[in-house]
């Protein structure tokens, strides 16, 4: 009885929890948010961020989710640093279209 | 039996009840007619106000804002490069940055709005056998063509190891002791921070109504 109760009290629950899912994402995030932090904690890891900003640019060409709002700018800044220009301004070209 | 009825009826009611509070809230709602009126479509992360104790705090939390952002619906600017370009142009200190008119960063980065976080609590406190970790911010968005504030909103989130009952007295406190001592070793801010972004932005009645890119927009005046 009070197993079976239990089990009443879990389905509704469930429907309830489910009336206030999260969202699916909108965009496609990889591991932005990651590298971005393990190169604030230590300025040596820029080439794993600057490697993983490449990477979703690569995947949004074969995805149907865009990358997140900024990323093709984070990438042509990063080159930018660098000092190539060119190649800069062709990733700020693609954020303003993204 | 009867007992046993009760105790049933018990089981559902308090389930029912675990439900409702885990997405109910009884907030209540925020003024969002300036918001609504400036109808703005992205936001410009300023450097975080640090008054925590711990330095790399702010750079750390820039890392976790962009995603609830933007999942919200809004363009976010990219917070490395913004980071970087107000360092150059003498905005890097972030409480200097806060002083700037925000209508000055409207025409620098053509942004809509401007976030403005306060990190007041980034601690994690440590006691041989307990420990807890705490952050505490204040977030403000101004309208960066108007320089009004449009929304303000402050979280307080904790964690602390549960204590597991390791079944005799001493191990127990063994167990708790090699918690207490991992959190002090490397406290763990960042999923604590999330938590804080994803309320502060997409609570019912006091986060950020859906802007121009989440399917949502202009459809949750209910809800903001």
């Amino acid at each position: 009885m009070i197993k079976k109760s239990i089990k009443v009290g879990l389905l509704i629950s469930a429907l309830g929890l489910g009336a206030c899912q999260q969202q699916p994402d909108i965009y496609n995030w990889g591991e932005y948010e990651t590298t971005m932090l393990a190169y604030y904690k230590d300025a040596s890891h820029i080439g794993a961020f600057e490697a993983e900003l490449l990477a979703l640019i690569e995947q949004s060409d074969v995805s149907d989710k865009k990358i997140g709002p900024g990323i093709f700018a984070e990438y042509g800044y990063l080159l930018l640093q660098k000092g190539d220009i060119e190649k800069s301004v062709k990733y700020f070209t693609l954020e303003k279209k993204n | 039996m009867f007992h046993k009825k009760i105790l049933s009826k018990l089981a559902i009611f308090s389930l029912i009840l675990i439900s409702l509070s885990a997405c109910q809230t009884t907030n209540i709602k925020k003024d969002y007619s300036s918001f609504r009126e400036a109808d703005p479509r992205s936001i410009l992360i300023v450097p975080v106000v640090n008054n925590s104790v711990e330095v790399d705090a702010p750079d750390l939390f820039l890392s976790t804002l962009s995603r609830y952002l933007a999942e919200r619906g809004y363009y976010v600017f990219p917070v490395n490069l913004v980071k970087n370009v107000m360092e150059e142009d003498g905005m890097g200190d972030a409480n200097l940055a806060h002083e700037v008119d925000p209508t000055r960063l409207g025409e620098i980065f053509g942004s809509d709005m401007a976030l403005y976080v306060k990190i007041n609590t980034w601690t994690a406190e440590w006691a041989v056998i307990a420990a807890s970790v705490t952050v505490e911010m204040e977030y403000v968005l101004k309208d960066t063509r108007t320089g009004q504030t449009l929304w303000t909103d402050s979280q307080t989130r904790q964690w602390a190891p549960k204590t597991h009952n390791a079944g005799h007295p001493l191990l127990t406190l063994i167990v708790a002791a090699i918690q207490a001592a991992a959190v002090k070793a490397a406290p763990n801010y960042i999923p604590l921070a999330q938590q804080a972004n994803y309320n502060a932005f997409n609570q019912i009645k006091t986060g950020l109504p859906a802007g121009p890119y989440n399917p949502k927009y202009q459809n949750d005046m209910e809800d903001f």
